[in-house]
């Protein structure tokens, strides 16, 4: 598979405060990536960049052919590249319907805004008509990050950043959301940036996984051998917090590696 | 210790009532680890409330819930509330009051007001420099800090109950699982009753040893944990089961 996505020597300083260090991976097309870390890994950064919400204070991202980093993206590259984020609400604007705010990014770029396309993309993501009128309050979690979902499938784009797209939702629900996550991927031929904190969900949604902890990568290789014979002791210690349903799968979490062993390894 | 005996509640909007809890039955006695499982609109979080005395204005209560005897819907949670019976909160960040150092929000709770106490109170759950947590300011804490204060505040008066409300759902499991750990020790250490309220069926079964689950304001099964997870006997036990994400290949549900 050709490369969609090449992450060079990525790094982000806010100050003195480092946030990203010397990060590199890449991502081919249609391919799904999964970004796993706790909270201040630079998971969040990370994704920032690749969208272009923010750039980055060294290294290189290539999409493509396009170099991305320290330049304003074109048109072009900002519709092939967009963000899924946590929690809808707070990107939702919340006194316009479901269908305006998704018709937003088509006003943005120019591009056929009518109720056809609105009833498309809502038919994408499994929302019926009925919710291109109604507004994000009146909608539930899983609702909402449809609406998402089909805002930024709105611009046609070849990699979305998903940044912890299930995690506001109940387990039934985020079950749902994956399985179409999932089927839109193969059936468009998208690829994925998917960032979650919740290393079980990684086998789910991903064919690779990137661990992450305070900004470098650690760790990054298929799905199946990252969580069955994980090499860094900080991915043991992720996979030993994971909570398991059964004996089974208790069998498959390490023993929990001390911090001493966490913090000797990364230094 | 808590004993709930056909608790209804009902809420008004727009003009419509809504049932959002059907006749439910609940106990968790001393030093027991209970948990109360569904998905968000299942009426939880709304029992979690009622229990508590925290309902919105737009809700009502019937039915009893008795705490140490007393029914609470007659005698009020004066006295009992934030001292004897308290609750930690899904989102630490806005469960904690954003103008406050740490230390003054623990004092304006605590009983004992000694600063050692405190300190010592932040070192029990996992804080390693309890002084510069205690001059801090919340916005100047990590989300899994923040989450171990507002642990701290629920512990700092030995309250005889403890309800979890999804404790650091949306923080990392790192401190989800710290989080149950320390409550766990305290139902096991101080006779400290427990309800988690939560949607999640791999922290039921790494915490609770007795399983509630709700659906739709109705408790649909109970039961010792173990026995609910090998064996659900509902359907929508077994969907719950079936939609948490596996190591071992992808979540069905």
């Amino acid at each position: 598979m050709a490369e969609l996505l090449a992450v060079r020597d990525l790094g982000k300083r806010y100050g003195r405060v480092v946030a990203l260090d010397g990060i590199s991976l890449g991502i081919a097309e249609g391919e799904s990536l999964a970004v796993v870390g706790q909270s201040g890994s630079g998971k969040t950064t990370l994704g920032r960049l690749v969208v272009g919400l923010e750039r980055p204070t060294a290294g290189s991202i290539r999409y493509r052919d396009g170099e991305l980093a320290h330049r304003s993206r074109t048109r072009a590259e900002r519709k092939a590249i967009q963000l899924v984020p946590q929690d809808p609400l707070s990107t939702l604007n919340p006194s316009r319907t479901a269908g305006a705010n998704v018709a937003l990014p088509l006003v943005v770029h120019g591009l056929p805004r009518g109720r056809a396309r609105l009833v498309e993309l809502f038919d994408k993501v499994d929302l019926a008509e009925r919710f291109v009128d109604r507004f994000p309050s009146e909608l539930s979690g899983g609702q909402r990050q449809r609406v998402a979902i089909a805002r930024a499938l709105a611009t046609g784009p070849r990699l979305i950043v998903l940044d912890e797209p299930t995690s506001a939702l109940d387990v039934l629900v985020q079950a749902r959301v994956v399985r179409l996550l999932e089927r839109l991927r193969q059936d468009l031929g998208i690829a994925y940036l998917f960032i979650t904190h919740d290393l079980a969900l990684v086998n789910s949604v991903a064919n690779r996984v990137a661990v992450l902890y305070r900004g470098r990568l650690v760790e990054l290789g298929p799905t199946d051998s990252v969580l069955r014979k994980p090499q860094h002791p900080y991915t043991r210690r992720l996979l030993s917090n994971v909570a398991v349903v059964d004996e089974a799968e208790e069998r498959l979490k390490p023993a929990r590696p001390d911090d001493e062993a966490v913090d000797q390894e990364f230094a | 210790m808590l004993n709930v005996a056909g608790l209804e509640v009902v809420i008004r909007r727009r003009g419509t009532t809504a049932r959002v809890v059907r006749g439910l039955d609940l106990s968790v006695g001393a030093g027991q680890r209970v948990a109360l499982v569904g998905e968000s609109g299942s009426g939880k979080s709304m029992t979690a409330r009622a229990i508590m005395g925290l309902l919105p204005p737009t809700a009502s209560a019937t039915g009893h819930v008795r705490f140490d005897g007393t029914d609470l819907f007659e005698a009020g949670w004066a006295g009992l509330r934030g001292s004897r019976m308290t609750m930690v909160f899904q989102d630490p960040m806005s469960a904690l009051n954003p103008v406050f150092r740490v230390e003054d929000q623990l004092r304006a709770i605590a009983r004992s007001r000694e600063r050692s106490r405190l300190a010592a109170l932040l070192e029990s759950v996992a804080i390693r420099d309890p002084e510069r947590v205690l001059r801090s300011y919340p916005f100047q804490l990590s989300g899994g800090m923040a989450q171990r204060v507002l642990l701290a505040a629920a512990l700092v008066n030995e309250p005889e109950l403890i309800v979890a409300d999804e404790p650091a759902t949306a923080l990392d499991a790192e401190i989800q699982q710290l989080s149950l750990e320390l409550l766990a020790r305290r139902a096991r250490d101080e006779g400290t009753a427990v309800l988690l309220i939560t949607h999640h069926l791999g922290l039921v079964r790494a915490f609770a040893e007795q399983v509630y689950v709700m659906r739709e304001g109705e408790i649909v099964e109970r039961g010792p944990t173990r026995q609910i997870l090998r064996a659900p006997s509902h359907e929508y036990t077994r969907s719950l089961l079936a939609s948490v994400p596996r190591l071992s290949g992808a979540a069905d549900g």
